[in-house]
């Protein structure tokens, strides 16, 4: 997979393009994709290219929420495919991101 | 013309004779010796009911009032004195032409009703039987006559999770019980396969515009609960917009409006779109309605305020459902015109949704089964094993997606069926070969010490194994894949590990169990544990 960041407003909206399977093997790819950043910044995850998730990759979504504010952070996660949001609804993670 | 004729004097012994006998044609005079012609067509038509008594009048010039009174009473025709023959059998030909035409009607009727009572019979016993008794959901089906072609549909999802289907089709007796019959079927289906709402909502359109190709209209309402009752999904097809009300606040908090998405028009739906989201909590109610209190010709704006109306009056009654129910009954009573109406109350409390797995014995919960396995008579079968170093530098998935793509369509569980072999793999390899310990993720630095840890084991890795077999088999349409993962590990204590999946949300471990309880019909482990099946499933 690919993990690409950007950020606009100096730093307050960072996006995060997920690409294809997201696996542990990702886990530096994506640790980097956001600790440059601060915590309060609005966080949007564009999973519109992701295939596949596994629940390593939950748990890094949760280290990225955690990184963000915990439960003052602000994360979209945008255009994940219905199998993807299933698997993010059998999480919970519903509750603790905004799953558009 | 071919009549066996019977004469009487007067009309009362007209009445008589007409109970009496299998009569098809009277003729009587307009002014008859006892004075009682219009009596007497009256209490004949009435008497008569499904059988067609045709009645012509026979007139002398200047009775024309009982002419008038005659054929208001029923009378099918009159003719004037003196007669004319020709005249006479034509009039007769017509009341013959009328009698064929009435009978076809009778006959029509009655297979309608018969229809309807198909119908009501496929609603009640085939369809509503289903749902489950949920004491968290009220309803109130109100009918006129014929039947109420309103649904209301619940299923429970694989992840504890409810899916209520409330609609209205608009169809007629049989077309309305095969209309139903389908999207229950397609509804309980797919729910208790854990398809998301809007594949659910977009397959049962296909299916509704395949099988009932004149355009239908079928609104409904479809609503998502998650397992905790604190999300809702939902989307409303052409429904009455419903609402969300707060019992601590008494208002209306939400309003699940309808969409300009229609079912049963034509395929490419992409109901995706039409669906919100809406956090719950216990205290709130969801109220939906189906049918008007108004007529026809006034707009959807005031139809709907009429329901919001009634609801705001009953916002702070003891029991909102009841109070509704009188407030839409009053209503209903100066709108006798209206034929059915619907209304659904849900209380948004936990026990809406189905008990978690955590009450069931021992044995169900450590051999966790959603749904009826099939036999695999004839499978076909595909073994791999990765061995030693070689499992620092294989992935086997894709390879295992291939094999079971290239036997059997998967598009559209692709993603799923990826992620139940990533978390058999991970689990045989990082805690069956590698011996890694899943605490050690409990801790944001943990999690990546965890991953460096596996990388660096996995470098230096000289023995262990991995074997995996996979077991495909169709029957009919569905398709069902056994998958046994056997790792040369020490196995490990599953009980304790399924166990703290059923609680683990936020925990940064035992979500790989979660996933694949839910993903998976069924997930059994083998002492000491390092041999797992699962059964996977999916319609084509």
């Amino acid at each position: 997979m690919t993990v690409k960041s950007m950020n606009s407003d100096n730093g307050s909206n960072v996006s995060i393009v997920i690409e294809g399977r997201f696996d542990f093997n990702d886990h530096l790819a994506f640790r980097e994709s956001y600790q440059q950043f601060l915590p309060n910044a609005r966080y949007t995850l564009d999973m519109t290219q992701a295939e596949y998730l596994d629940s390593s990759a939950l748990g890094m979504l949760l280290l990225l929420r955690e990184h963000a504010g915990g439960d003052k952070a602000q994360i979209d996660v945008i255009g994940a495919r219905p199998e993807i949001k299933n698997i993010l609804a059998i999480a919970n993670f519903q509750k603790l991101f905004h799953i558009a | 013309m071919n009549y066996r004729v019977i004469e009487v004097e007067n009309a009362e012994k007209a009445i008589t004779i007409a109970g009496t006998e299998h009569l098809e044609l009277i003729c009587m005079d307009a002014i008859m010796p006892d004075g009682k012609a219009y009596e007497a067509t009256q209490i004949i038509k009435k008497n008569a009911a499904d059988n067609f008594i045709a009645i012509i009048i026979l007139t002398t010039p200047n009775c024309n009032p009982q002419i008038e009174q005659c054929i208001v009473a029923g009378a099918d025709d009159f003719i004037a004195k003196p007669y004319d023959i020709t005249a006479l059998k034509a009039k007769v030909h017509a009341v013959e032409r009328d009698r064929k035409l009435y009978q076809d009607l009778t006959t029509l009727n009655r297979q309608l009703s018969e229809n309807d009572q198909l119908a009501k019979k496929v609603f009640t016993e085939a369809i509503f039987k289903k749902n489950k008794n949920i004491p968290a959901i009220k309803s109130w089906f109100k009918n006129n006559e014929r039947f109420n072609n309103d649904l209301l549909l619940t299923a429970d999802t694989p992840s504890n999770g409810l899916n209520v289907l409330f609609g209205r089709l608009n169809m007629e007796g049989t077309a309305a019980a095969v209309g139903a019959l389908t999207t229950s079927e397609t509804f309980n289906a797919m729910s208790s396969k854990g398809y998301s709402s809007h594949e659910i909502i977009d397959t049962l359109n296909n299916k509704l515009c395949d099988l009932l190709s004149t355009a239908i209209e079928f609104q409904a309402i479809f609503l998502n609960f998650n397992h905790d009752v604190n999300l809702l999904t939902c989307a409303n097809f052409g429904m009455p917009e419903a609402f969300i009300t707060s019992d601590a606040t008494h208002t209306i908090i939400q309003r699940i409006k309808p969409s300009s998405r229609l079912l049963g028009k034509n395929k490419n739906l992409e109901s995706e779109q039409a669906f919100t989201n809406f956090s719950l909590n216990s205290e709130q109610r969801i109220i939906m309605t189906c049918g008007k209190l108004a007529d026809e010709a006034e707009t959807e704006t005031i139809k709907n305020e009429k329901i919001e109306q009634c609801l705001t009056a009953s916002l702070a009654e003891k029991s909102l459902f009841d109070g509704l129910k009188n407030h839409i009954m009053k209503r209903l009573k100066c709108a006798e015109n209206i034929r059915n109406f619907s209304l659904v109350e849900i209380h948004c409390i936990p026990t809406l949704t189905p008990e978690s797995n955590i009450g069931q014995t021992k044995e169900e919960k450590y051999f966790h089964q959603k749904n009826t396995v099939i036999e695999l008579d004839d499978p076909i079968k595909f073994d791999i094993s990765i061995q030693n170093k070689n499992l620092g530098h294989i992935d086997p998935i894709p390879t295992l997606i291939n094999f079971v793509n290239t036997i059997s369509r998967v598009e559209q569980r692709h993603e799923t069926l990826f992620t139940i072999f990533t978390e058999l793999y991970t689990n045989a390899l990082d805690h069956g070969v590698l011996k890694l310990e899943s605490d050690l993720k409990s801790s944001t630095e943990g999690f990546f010490s965890y991953f460096k840890e596996k990388e660096r084991r996995l470098k230096k890795l000289k023995s262990g194994s991995i074997n995996i077999s996979l077991s495909f088999m169709e029957n009919k349409n569905i398709n069902q894949l056994e998958i046994r993962f056997t790792d040369s590990g020490p196995g490990f204590d599953f009980k304790k590990v399924l166990e703290n999946s059923y609680t683990a949300t936020n925990e940064n471990s035992g979500r790989g169990f979660l996933l694949l309880r839910n993903l998976c019909d069924k997930l059994e482990f083998n002492e000491p544990g390092n041999s797992v099946r699962v059964i996977f499933s999916w319609l084509s």
